[in-house]
C-alpha cells in the first residue's frame, strides 16, 4: 500500500521495512533490462570457482529496493528521489530473504527533504546486506 | 569558520585554501541545485539550526552562508 504522507507529517525516528526474496527470476530480469551479464551473477559452473561458491545477485538489486522503500513507504506517494549512497558490506546469494529498511535520521524544512537511513538485511539471520543513505524531496 | 569550509569543501569536492566569500554557483560547477540542498542539510545539522525556505534560497555565496549561520547563532569560531 502507498504511504501517501506528507512532509509535515513525517517525523525523525519514523520508520518503514517490508520483506522479499531476491529471487533467481529477479535476477535474469535485472541481467536483461541492465546487460550486466557478468557471470558471477548468471553462470552457476563459473561462480563456483570463485571465493563465493554461486551466483551473487547484482547489488544495484539492492539499489532498485530502496526506490520501492522511498517510492511507496518512507515516505510515499510524495517522493522525489534526490540521492542514494550504497555500501555493498556482503553478497546477497540467490533466494536469500531480506528485510529492506528505512529510517527518518533528518528532516531540513526549507526545502521539504528526508535524510534516511537505508538497510538490506538478510531476514533469517539480520546480517547487514547493504547500507546506504538516501535523501528525497515531498512534493507535498 | 573552518567547521564551515569543512561542509563546502566536503559536498563539492573542493579544497578548503579555495573557498573565500565569494565562492558561488556561478564559479563552482558542483554548486549545482542537488548539492545546494545537501549543503543545508549538512549545515543544519552541524550547527543545529534550522533555516526557512526564503533564507535557504537567498544564499548566493559562502559569504552569504558565513551571514545566515551567524544570524541563526551558529558558532562559527568553535
Amino acid at each position: 500500500m502507498n504511504n501517501s504522507k506528507q512532509f509535515a507529517e513525517i517525523k525523525i525516528g519514523d520508520r518503514a521495512a517490508f520483506k522479499v526474496i531476491v529471487s533467481k527470476n529477479m535476477v535474469d530480469q535485472f541481467a536483461a533490462f541492465s546487460g550486466d551479464t557478468n557471470p558471477l551473477h548468471m553462470d552457476e559452473e563459473y561462480a563456483a570457482t570463485t571465493s563465493f561458491k554461486r551466483r551473487v545477485a547484482h547489488g544495484m538489486i539492492g539499489g532498485g529496493l530502496f526506490s520501492k522503500l522511498v517510492g511507496i513507504y518512507l515516505p510515499g506517494k510524495y517522493c522525489l528521489y534526490l540521492s542514494q549512497s550504497l555500501n555493498f558490506k556482503k553478497p546477497i546469494f540467490l533466494e536469500t530473504e531480506v528485510e529492506v529498511s528505512g529510517e527518518v535520521v533528518k528532516k531540513t524544512d526549507a526545502f521539504k527533504t528526508l535524510e534516511i537511513n537505508t538497510f538490506i538485511r538478510d531476514a533469517q539471520t539480520g546480517e547487514s546486506l547493504i547500507e546506504g543513505k538516501a535523501l528525497v524531496k515531498l512534493l507535498r | 569558520m573552518d567547521k564551515l569550509k569543512t561542509i563546502f569543501s566536503s559536498v563539492l569536492g573542493i579544497s578548503k585554501e579555495s573557498i573565500m566569500p565569494e565562492l558561488a554557483p556561478q564559479n563552482c560547477s558542483a554548486w549545482d541545485s542537488l548539492n545546494a540542498i545537501v549543503l543545508v542539510t549538512e549545515i543544519e545539522k552541524a550547527f543545529v539550526i534550522r533555516f526557512k525556505f526564503d533564507e535557504a534560497m537567498a544564499v548566493k555565496n559562502f559569504g552569504d552562508a558565513i551571514s545566515l549561520v551567524r544570524s541563526k547563532g551558529g558558532k562559527l569560531d568553535e
